[in-house]
């Protein structure tokens, strides 16, 4: 499956990666919360929700629906979004079995053909926030996929409004020296590849991609007779 | 088999992947290449096949051959 929404989730991603740059934090926003309708064909709706000391409030949505259920909760006193952004964890919300949990809540959901909801905490943010989808059929958010993209998408809204890096990418990352001490020895054999042969590196690469793939072995054990021009099997 | 499929089979979380991605020199960030992986940015052949690698790795480590399709790329012989 390819989404046909690839260059706003590219302006999104940059986004994600460079949050100092964005010039229009708002703009962006409006555009993940449309994005979230990516995350599975049955979402009908996505928003945010932020508390601050006038409480509860949705500063950007992806249509009346998610402000309508998001405004149904704050006005009852509690669901999935405040539970989120308050507890900082991601609540699942089933229409039909988490009824006595949020009442008054789901009967603005069933009342608008909302059967499931998934409610992700926003990191980094000054004011607890949490990211909504709503989708139209039951566990529409249960399937790997979906969490998958509704995280990534927590993760890139988290980056952009907190005007932080992800975790990911601001911190040091365990095994990331390993990981680059291995691709110095790939540039390395992708090097002498490309002297040797007049190939472009990326070429190179492609070469020992291809050979690892053909002799079943490790592409690591392969740079490494490249680089001790042992490589007598390569072409 | 396609990237989500590999991913899904092998285990590896997304941070796992990034970093056997960046060993097989990729330089992309975690978050697009979790982006690719889902289908939600459409990857060019390189980009592409280094993920598949850093996938087939992992799968050679466990005994298995390359499960993962890479692209067909032309490279001059």
């Amino acid at each position: 499956m390819v989404a046909r929404t690839g260059p706003q989730w590219a302006e999104l991603l940059r986004g994600a990666s460079a949050p100092a740059a964005v010039s229009d934090v708002e703009a962006l926003l409006r555009q993940a919360v449309a994005l979230g309708h990516d995350v599975t064909p049955d979402a009908v709706g996505c928003s945010i929700t932020s508390l601050d000391r006038d409480g509860y409030h949705t500063p950007v949505y992806s249509d009346r629906l998610a402000l309508d259920l998001d405004e149904a909760q704050y006005r009852s006193g509690d669901g999935p979004c405040m539970a989120a952004a308050r507890e900082h964890l991601c609540q699942d919300f089933d229409a039909a079995t988490d009824g006595d949990r949020f009442p008054g809540f789901t009967e603005a959901a069933v009342g608008r053909g909302v059967r499931c909801s998934i409610s992700l905490p926003l990191s980094g943010t000054v004011q607890p926030s949490a990211i909504n989808l709503y989708a139209s059929s039951p566990q529409a958010f249960d399937a790997d996929r979906p969490r998958a993209v509704a995280g990534l998408l927590a993760r890139c809204v988290s980056a952009v409004l907190s005007r932080q890096l992800p975790a990911e990418t601001g911190t040091p990352v365990p095994g990331l020296a390993a990981a680059e001490d291995q691709a110095r020895l790939i540039t390395a054999a992708e090097t002498a590849l490309a002297n040797s042969r007049s190939l472009s590196r990326a070429d190179a690469l492609t070469m020992l991609m291809r050979r690892s793939h053909a002799e079943g072995r490790s592409i690591f054990d392969l740079a490494r007779e490249v680089v001790r021009g042992t490589d007598g099997a390569l072409p | 088999m396609s990237l989500l499929d590999g991913l899904q089979l092998s285990g590896l979380t997304y941070p796992e992947l990034w970093l056997r991605y960046v060993a097989v020199s990729g330089t992309i960030g975690a978050l697009e290449l979790e982006a690719y992986v889902l289908g939600l940015l459409v990857p060019d052949d390189h980009q592409h096949n280094l993920i598949a690698q850093a996938l087939n790795e992992h799968f050679l480590e466990a005994g298995q051959d390359h499960p993962v399709a890479y692209r067909e790329t032309a490279v001059p012989e």
